[in-house]
């Protein structure tokens, strides 16, 4: 038996990517908002509802409203937004985005944008630190120089010791996504270097942290991007097919170890992706067979892997061989590896517009169920879009 | 290197409340982990109030230092921090403590080369001093250059 759905998103947008802060962050997710504003078919002033996550990944890059960082203040002031209900929410986009949802759905709101804008500051390597110190949860990490591709390494590692995979199947991904992102057109790569990468390329990339090379890691940028989100019944009556929400989960888990995943081993690392994932297909009540298309969490390239197992798309251990070969249209937007470090906004985006069958080249045919999960299995989100209500 | 990195040394662990017990024993060269008094269930890092039988009364008991590994990383070109990027490549381990299943502790097993490095290596606790009067606890592979003394090897 089949959700309801009572939401819809009806409208996306994308700022210009830059690989830097060559234009003010405030001014990208200004575009963004717009543009998303302008899909829906609405105006500024239609707008009730907004939720951002300011915060950035990494360590050190500044808290500049505006510059650095872009709050939920300053694009109501920026925009002289009249809201009837704004967050600025703690957790990353997708968390952002279901609140979003769960606000238009209790009636706080009609019309809400939810936005995301990531920074990657000049002059410095991305996240790169001298502190002399290491307080809270770090004070258990940081002295052994754990930099976020480690985590994703050992996850891999771990992985190829208890099941066999390898860097090949997790090449036969990248290479393939490589190839999808050039035909994402608010990607990294389709902008600023629109080449196919080979196997070979994949194989002799210098290792960041083992088995993780440069191409298993995705490029930082600046950029922004921002979703509409309106009642089913409203939904109806605006430009664009409406792409419904069938069911969204994020349990947010963090099983241990403080803000990041440091502290889990690849057992329990699994066991809060199949959390979310239990709970995703319980209320969506459909499962992994029915979607159409899915677009799988990638910053580092290990994490899709690991999320197809959580989702049930393939058995315990076969994630590497499932996104070497997938048997359904995989990351069809090139994901973070091809958009560069959106955190999940093209995952998102080209989920919902592959329901309202606005994807261009990219256009699966016949998507009734997309999937997309944001962000690593212990602080993601899951969401199933539907074309029809169910 | 260049001079600017050269003053350069590994964050020191600035204990809270909750962990200072465990860094005031690895000062001196003593592993301790929290413990529940009452379920006697093992946490690390330490937490407020037992998550198992939500006892408050939590206390740190010495533990055997020996563990094995659960999972690794060797980091060639992603460290993003001057003391690091002098130590490339490096492992960061994950070691589960013989005391109790998921109980984990992150170390560098900096006794063996990386290429060495095994999922299910048996490693003992050793320490590191990073800066003078601060240390870190740092598990070491057993079969190898083990915290026993070893007068033998250098006879012949």
């Amino acid at each position: 038996m089949s959700a309801r759905a009572q939401v819809a998103v009806v409208g996306v947008g994308h700022s210009r990517v830059f690989r830097r802060d060559e234009v003010a962050l405030g001014i990208l997710a200004i575009e963004a908002v717009r543009n998303a504003v302008e899909d829906a078919g609405l105006e500024i002033a239609d707008i009730d509802g907004l939720s951002t996550t300011p915060y950035q990944p990494m360590a050190g890059g500044g808290d500049i409203d505006g510059l650095s960082i872009v709050s939920p203040e300053f694009m109501m002031q920026a925009l002289k937004m009249d809201v009837a209900w704004s967050e600025r929410q703690l957790r990353p986009v997708g968390a952002s985005l279901i609140n979003t949802i769960n606000a238009v759905a209790s009636g706080q709101c009609k019309y809400a944008v939810c936005f995301r804008a990531l920074h990657n500051p000049s002059g410095r390597r991305y996240g790169h630190t001298n502190s002399l110190g290491a307080s809270g949860p770090g004070q258990f990490s940081e002295p052994y120089g754990v930099f976020v591709p480690a985590i994703w390494g050992r996850y891999g590692l771990e992985h190829f010791h208890r099941y066999g995979s390898s860097r090949e199947e997790l090449g036969a991904f990248v290479v393939r996504n490589r190839a999808q992102a050039l035909k994402w057109e608010y990607g990294y790569w389709a902008q600023y270097s629109p080449t196919l990468l080979t196997l070979e390329d994949y194989l002799t990339a210098r290792i960041i942290s083992e088995p993780l090379g440069l191409f298993d890691c995705d490029i930082p940028v600046q950029a922004a991007g921002a979703f509409v989100v309106t009642t089913a019944e409203r939904a109806q009556h605006l430009k664009n097919p409406p792409a419904y929400v069938l069911a969204t989960s994020s349990p947010f888990t963090v099983s241990r170890g403080g803000p990041n995943s440091s502290n889990l081993s690849l057992d329990e690392y699994m066991v809060d992706g199949k959390q979310l994932a239990r709970h995703l297909w319980d209320i969506a009540g459909i499962g992994p067979g029915d979607v159409d298309v899915a677009n799988l969490y990638d910053g580092f390239s290990t994490e899709a892997p690991l999320w197809a197992e959580a989702l049930g798309f393939c058995g315990e251990g076969e994630g590497f061989a499932f996104v070497a070969e997938p048997s359904l249209p995989l990351n069809t937007s090139g994901g973070s590896l091809g958009a560069g470090r959106t955190h999940g906004i093209a995952h998102i985006m080209d989920s919902v517009m592959q329901i309202q069958k606005r994807s261009g080249s990219r256009q699966v045919q016949e998507v009734e169920v997309a999937l997309a999960v944001t962000n690593p299995c212990d602080i993601g989100a899951g969401f199933v879009f539907c074309s029809s209500r169910g | 290197m260049s001079d600017a990195k050269m003053g350069s040394h590994k964050p020191i662990p600035e204990s809270d409340e909750l962990s200072e017990p465990f860094w005031e024993a690895v000062n001196q060269r003593k592993l301790v982990i929290q413990r529940c008094q009452r379920c006697r269930f093992y946490y690390h890092p330490p937490v407020g109030v037992c998550l198992e039988c939500h006892s408050s009364q939590l206390a740190f008991e010495p533990v055997s230092g020996n563990g094995r590994v659960k999972g690794y990383s060797i980091t060639r070109d992603g460290a993003r921090h001057p003391a690091f990027e002098a130590l490339q490549p490096y492992a960061v381990a994950l070691v589960e403590l013989e005391e109790q299943e998921g109980l984990y502790m992150l170390s560098n097993i900096p006794n063996v080369s990386v290429e060495r490095i095994r999922v299910g290596l048996p490693v003992s606790v050793d320490f590191e001093e990073i800066v003078p009067g601060h240390l870190i606890p740092q598990f070491c592979a057993r079969s190898v250059g083990s915290a026993e003394p070893q007068p033998h090897e250098e006879a012949g």
